[in-house]
């Protein structure tokens, strides 16, 4: 330990002087001076440089949140029956908390089996029974493994 | 999530997030100080000592609150997930949330960080051991680690470059925000006080260079983040009061930007005088108090959704 606070002492009192003391004698030279003048400036440059990829950054973060990308049968579309709802999401789901149900025009729950997650957890899939002509309610959470919840509903036609 | 149950997770968000930063800050301060001068050598009259700054206490309330909110966090998760704020539905949900989800396997990892930070500092003392220092660099790691694979960084799976340029910038948030605190609110202050002028500016060139380097770490993994999440969604920023807090914040992080260079161009790149000692104290509380307020805009922005 007192090792340490000898190179501690070594350290402090003479490197640190003399750090400011070259300056002192560089700022003197003219020409010098300016190639430390253009450093700082650099140096402020590069503070700028970093505000602004902070500031990108920070906006980055809070917009990346899992949504979802894309439904089968598509929203406001008319179709056949459908064998199943798929529905693709911007990232990974949580299975036990993601769910699809599907209602139809009076309010009825029309799907037999609950939804599932594929194995990339990024696609949720409930199958269908063979359904009647008529206009179907999808109701969807979508749960994503930073936690955050996401629903949402949209309707289909079938012919 | 309700109101309620959101104020309390953004709160107990911004405590834990403060409490690392803290963390990380008390132990840079430790150890620059160790480097910087012999405090202990100073006068009597204005003697201070590095036990004196009791860091040691203060590493040890942060971690005290670091674990108080990981023991909440199942709870927290349960709520969010469930969208319930109803306690005895999200109470009953905490096995599943613990058995079968990905934030389940990481609450075990970062209960795994936390005992050995706890057990460094229940059993390791105030000595200065290389092996414990980096069992505590180890712990705050994971804990940094935990924090990236639980947020969107890792939609893609682990280990993705994503990932690990998250947890490079948790890392680097740390530092910044940490050496700053501590050094603003703790050490500085009482630095500026002694007849040695030195060992304060060699202790600011030490900061300096350290939060330059973790500004550095910022821009790459700041710069790589908005390349592969930014979707054209900037719009929101001034359309929704959500992206308002977000410009709020974006706005303390540009001043505390500002600070810390005036710090660094107006008193460390300068020689060593009293009134520059008392220049720097004062940005340098500053610049800590800015720093807070990022640290709470930022608690309230991750833990809230930018569409609602």
């Amino acid at each position: 330990m007192r090792a340490v606070f000898t190179a501690a002492i070594r350290r402090s009192r003479v490197s640190v002087p003399l750090e400011y003391t070259e300056r002192s004698m560089i700022a003197q030279k003219g020409l010098q001076m300016s190639l430390i003048l253009f450093r700082n400036f650099s140096e402020q440059g590069l503070q700028y440089a970093r505000s602004i990829a902070i500031l990108l950054a920070l906006v980055a973060a809070v917009f990346g949140h899992t949504a979802a990308v894309s439904m089968t049968p598509a929203a406001d579309s008319t179709v056949s029956a459908p064998a199943n709802v798929t529905i693709k999401f911007s990232g990974a789901l949580e299975p036990k908390f993601s769910t699809i149900t599907v209602t139809n025009a009076e309010g009825h729950v029309v799907n037999k089996e609950a939804s599932a997650v594929g194995s990339d957890h990024k696609v949720m899939t409930v199958p269908l029974p063979s359904l009647p002509a008529g206009v179907y309610t999808v109701h969807w959470v979508g749960v994503s493994t930073d936690t955050h919840r996401s629903q949402g509903d949209y309707k289909f036609t079938v012919e | 999530m309700g109101g309620w149950v959101t104020a309390l997770n953004v709160l107990v968000a911004i405590l834990a997030d403060s409490s690392y930063a803290m963390f990380v800050g008390a132990l840079l301060a430790r150890w620059w100080l160790i480097r910087a001068g012999p405090l202990t050598h100073q006068p009597a009259s204005d003697a201070i000592t590095i036990s004196g700054l009791r860091l040691g206490r203060l590493v040890m309330i942060c971690l005290t609150v670091l674990i108080v909110s990981h023991l909440a966090r199942p709870w927290f998760v349960a709520s969010s997930m469930s969208g319930s704020t109803l306690f005895a539905e999200t109470f009953a949900l905490i096995p599943t949330i613990l058995t079968s989800t990905r934030q389940g396997g990481l609450w075990y990892a970062n209960s795994l960080a936390l005992g050995t930070l706890l057990g460094r500092r229940l059993f390791g003392g105030e000595r200065i051991v290389t092996g414990a220092l980096w069992i505590e660099v180890a712990g705050l790691c994971m804990l940094a680690a935990t924090k990236a694979a639980s947020s969107h960084a890792s939609e893609d799976g682990d280990f993705t470059l994503a990932e690990i340029s998250q947890f490079l910038h948790n890392i680097a948030t740390s530092v910044w925000a940490g050496a700053v605190l501590i050094a603003g609110l703790v050490v500085v202050p009482r630095l500026a006080v002694l007849d040695d002028a030195s060992i304060l500016w060699n202790y600011g060139g030490r900061l300096s260079k350290t939060v330059t380097k973790a500004l550095g770490i910022l821009v790459i993994s700041g710069l790589y983040a908005s390349w592969s999440d930014m979707h054209g969604a900037v719009s929101s920023l001034w359309s929704s009061p959500w992206g308002k807090t977000l410009v709020t914040k974006l706005a303390f992080v540009a001043t505390a930007v500002l600070l810390g260079s005036l710090t660094r161009f107006r008193c460390l790149g300068r020689p060593a005088t009293s009134q520059r000692a008392t220049t720097m104290t004062k940005l340098l509380r500053s610049e800590a108090a800015v720093m807070m307020g990022v640290l709470c805009i930022s608690g309230l922005l991750a833990n809230t959704n930018p569409s609602g």
